[in-house]
């Protein structure tokens, strides 16, 4: 029964994606790869792709770094700071987007690749501390006073102990923050300077015109495939106690 | 900027003069006339780079501009032409001219060329955003046509040129009924809106909307009085529920593609597209008539590039250039001596309106902080009923 | 001691988040200038509707997300073994596609089914682009239940639906209400989704958005977003007094 409604869904999730997998393919009515070649000749497509990905590999770095060690921090801690995390999520993303922007002309702050990382990780810390903490428990006290008892020391323990029993919230955190930086519109249209375009900005700029090359449709294509396949290999290899 | 262009000609100059002096020496010591006609071609060299000087540009340009909205070859042209490395040309497009107007009124946008719609030309311009066009160094502003000059949002001109221009109308789908009247588009007793409930978009501008409304009611495009509002917000009320959205070529180019949407108000140039796609797409401008709308060139207040962003409006205002740029992407330009180059464009009635069409026609009109708060108000008052 | 590992996150969001939104709630009152008109203006009923209209669509989404995501999560959990990691990544690749190109395939999708530019349509929209918000915290809560505590409870005689309430359930406590932290807060805000699918839909983002945007009232578009997330942070406040603390 779980199994089926599970199935249901994935299926639910990836109807569209077969839809836009599909219309990678086709081109006015007959099917192609024409898409795929002209993929790698467009600069600013490619040239948009990496931006995308540069500021989501860092921002998830930097942000699932500094969430997780807050996270840790707040366990048991005083609550009293701990709403200040929380406040990110709160704010609608336009205004967030138009305060940085304010902030940065305040401080003649230069705008492209790095007003826009900036931005990105501080959305970011909020989601990764909020995933992190669910993960982390009052388990991990005993856990963690256990270790310290049989021996090893306050870092021994942190990285044997904690970081491990942590590990699938920050995999979980990691996931979303990539996401949220990747797929990110708003703050990013706003912190932007010229030249530095990232796939989103690009995709909506053509929307507006009635107009998204179905050169991008194959992009999304390829890096899910190439995801996916990671995944699967990854998944095959390693072989993981319970 | 000036500084730098005037920092490149000293060091040139100096150069010139240094080269000069050890030329004057070594000719000196190697000795004879030739020395002294070394002098005379040094001497010219520097003449040549003084009568350049007053055109030097500067070595990059950033431009922000709609998508799909020129023909990119004409970049490189420019780049040959001036100088400018083509590396260094920077064209960014944006989805939505809003965006760019906020960085420019937040104070910073880091573009040295904007291209904007008119409604956002305005706002710009009176809130100080724009810098004064020198037209001096736009000598081909001579070849527009005299209806875009002096429009309602610039009255003097000063601060913007028109780029490209258009209409809104209303786009429907082969097999659906022909769009001839906005009675059809406000009045649900017409029996067009019940018969393609939710299958018709109005577009997000306000002005477009209320103006259009406006028009319907036989009221006059400028009439912001409370009375006339009043009944343009009834009728936009009534019409609500009929509709599928207020969209955007976001939406209803898709809409209309794959049929989500049936009737749209739209901009001519996203339905031509949507027709060279083979969409069976029609576009028509009501008898009441629509919108002439016009997309600007501007320059930001905090520009750099001063001299390239000046001669970057007046490379796309040749009469050569604007036929290519305008036979490309398929818009209408205001450039009035390219308009023999382009004679397919000027007969296609979704490009270039046929006069009488245009008479019904109105231009943006002009806004004053006062009216915007009314449809401000009344807007969303009607998205919120 | 363990404290001050906060401190780089908040040092870091004093400068990049509650320094601009100093300026946000500058502008609410008109900076330059000072008046408190703004937020007469927000005390208009028209307001509270659209408020309302969010409130209504956010807890719809979170409550369909949730119903959707716990199974999914418990299976990934606790029955997929090494596959784990693999069912994540499959749960969070179709968010790697654009937001657009997603959205567009919905559009495409529904529209045969008639429900374009409805409530429903909305609905689905939402739901499908918070789902993977709602699965992953509930995963990484879920995950640390170990089956022995769950084996532990049928040895005990407990039937597998009060091992579930009982267990299960309450343990899996913390994922619930970080799931429900990011996708119901966020939702509340959200603009773009009803835009796109719901057409003339008014909420509270949507009407932030063209304060800013399409009328270039920024001071009003800073009262309202203040307002607002005055009243949301009021009501996590709140939660927390009651209940102790976010059992996280």
């Amino acid at each position: 029964m779980m199994r089926f409604i599970v199935l249901l869904v994935f299926l639910f999730l990836y109807i569209p994606i077969a839809y836009v997998v599909a219309s990678s393919f086709i081109d006015g009515g007959e099917i192609t790869a024409k898409w795929y070649v002209k993929l790698f000749e467009d600069k600013v497509i490619v040239g948009a792709f990496y931006n995308s990905l540069s500021i989501a590999l860092l921002s998830t770095f930097f942000s699932v770094s500094l969430g997780t060690i807050a996270a840790y921090a707040f366990l048991r801690g005083s609550q009293r700071f701990e709403s200040l995390l929380y406040t990110p999520i709160v704010i609608p993303e336009i205004t967030e987007a138009l305060s940085l922007l304010l902030f940065y002309k305040m401080l003649s702050f230069p705008l492209g690749f790095y007003s826009v990382l900036l931005g990105h990780i501080a959305f970011n810390i909020a989601f990764v501390f909020v995933i992190v903490k669910a993960r982390l428990s009052t388990q991990l006290r005993t856990l963690e006073e256990a270790s310290l008892t049989l021996g090893a020391d306050e870092i021994q323990t942190f990285l044997r102990v904690t970081i491990p029993l942590a590990l699938p919230g920050i995999v979980a955190a990691s996931l979303i923050a990539f996401t949220l930086s990747w797929d990110n519109f708003v703050k990013t249209v706003f912190t932007t300077g010229p030249g530095f375009q990232t796939l989103p900005l690009l995709i909506w700029s053509q929307a507006a015109r009635g107009v998204v090359s179905p050169s991008l449709s194959a992009l999304t294509t390829l890096m899910l495939l190439i995801s996916f396949l990671l995944a699967y290999l990854y998944a095959k290899i390693s072989t993981r106690r319970e | 900027m000036v500084d730098e262009s005037r920092r490149d000609f000293l060091k040139i100059a100096v150069a010139g003069i240094a080269g000069l002096a050890a030329g004057g020496v070594a000719g000196y010591i190697i000795g004879g006339s030739s020395s002294k006609n070394r002098i005379l071609e040094l001497e010219s060299e520097i003449e040549r780079l003084r009568a350049k000087g007053e055109k030097i540009l500067e070595k990059e340009l950033k431009v922000s501009n709609w998508s799909l909205y020129i023909n990119e070859y004409l970049l490189d042209v420019f780049s040959e032409q001036t100088g400018i490395p083509r590396g260094k040309i920077v064209y960014d497009t944006y989805d939505d001219p809003n965006t760019v107007l906020a960085k420019l009124e937040a104070g910073t946008s880091g573009y040295d060329v904007v291209i904007l719609p008119d409604y956002c030309v305005e706002i710009a311009r009176e809130k100080g955003l724009l810098m004064e066009l020198n037209r001096g160094l736009i000598p081909n502003a001579k070849f527009l046509d005299k209806k875009f000059q002096n429009l309602p949002y610039d009255p003097e001109g000063k601060y913007s040129i028109v780029y490209m221009w258009g209409s809104t109308g209303f786009a429907w789908l082969e097999g659906v009924e022909e769009v001839t009247t906005l009675a059809q588009i406000f009045d649900p007793d017409y029996g067009f809106l019940p018969k393609y409930r939710k299958k018709i978009t109005m577009l997000e501008e306000a002005q477009e909307v209320i103006c259009s409304c406006k028009a319907y009611l036989g009221k006059d495009i400028d009439d912001w009085s409370d009375e006339t509002l009043e009944e343009v917000k009834e009728v936009l009320i009534r019409q609500k529920p009929y509709l599928a959205a207020y969209a955007g070529a976001t939406v209803y180019s898709e809409g209309l593609r794959n049929g989500t949407i049936y009737v749209a108000q739209a901009y001519n140039g996203d339905i031509v597209r949507l027709r060279d796609e083979s969409v069976a797409v029609e576009f028509g401008i009501p008898e009441e008539g629509g919108t002439i709308w016009t997309d600007s060139f501007c320059i930001p207040k905090d520009a750099k590039n001063i001299y390239a962003a000046h001669e970057f409006i007046n490379f796309l205002l040749d009469p050569a250039v604007s036929a290519v740029n305008s036979q490309f992407i398929k818009y209408a330009n205001p450039v009035r001596a390219s308009w023999d180059f382009i004679p397919d464009l000027l007969e296609d009635p979704a490009v270039y309106p046929p006069e009488e069409v245009q008479e019904n026609m109105w231009l943006m009109p002009s806004l004053s902080d006062e009216e915007r708060e009314k449809i401000e108000k009344l807007m969303i008052e009607v998205k919120v009923h | 001691m363990r404290q001050f590992l906060a401190l780089p996150s908040l040092i870091y969001l004093t400068i990049l988040f509650y320094i601009p939104f100093l300026i946000v709630i500058l502008y609410s009152f008109g900076f330059p200038g000072f008046t408190l008109k703004y937020y007469s203006e927000i005390l208009d009923p028209i307001y509270i509707k659209v408020f309302i209209n969010s409130l209504t669509l956010a807890s719809i989404t979170t409550l369909l997300c949730f119903l959707l995501a716990y199974p999914v999560s418990y299976y990934i959990a606790l029955k997929a073994g090494k596959w784990k990691n693999f069912l994540l990544i499959l749960v969070i690749l179709p968010f790697w596609i654009s937001f657009l190109l997603r959205t567009y395939a919905i559009m495409a999708l529904l529209t045969p089914l008639g429900l374009m530019f409805t409530y429903t349509a909305i609905v689905i929209g939402m739901v499908y682009d918070y789902l993977p918000f709602m699965i992953l915290p509930l995963y990484a809560s879920l995950e640390r239940l170990s089956r022995s505590q769950i084996e532990a409870s049928y040895v005990l005689g407990a039937k597998p639906y009060q091992t579930f309430l009982k267990v299960t359930l309450p343990l899996s406590k913390p994922g619930i209400v970080a799931g429900i932290i990011l996708v119901f807060i966020p939702a509340l805000g959200e603009f773009v989704v009803p835009a796109m699918l719901g057409g003339t839909y008014a909420t509270i983002g949507t009407i932030t958005w063209d304060l800013f945007l399409r009328y270039h009232n920024w001071w009003k578009g800073s009262a309202l977003s203040v307002v607002y997330m005055a009243i949301v942070l009021v009501a996590i406040l709140l939660y927390i007094k009651r209940v102790g603390r976010i059992e996280l």
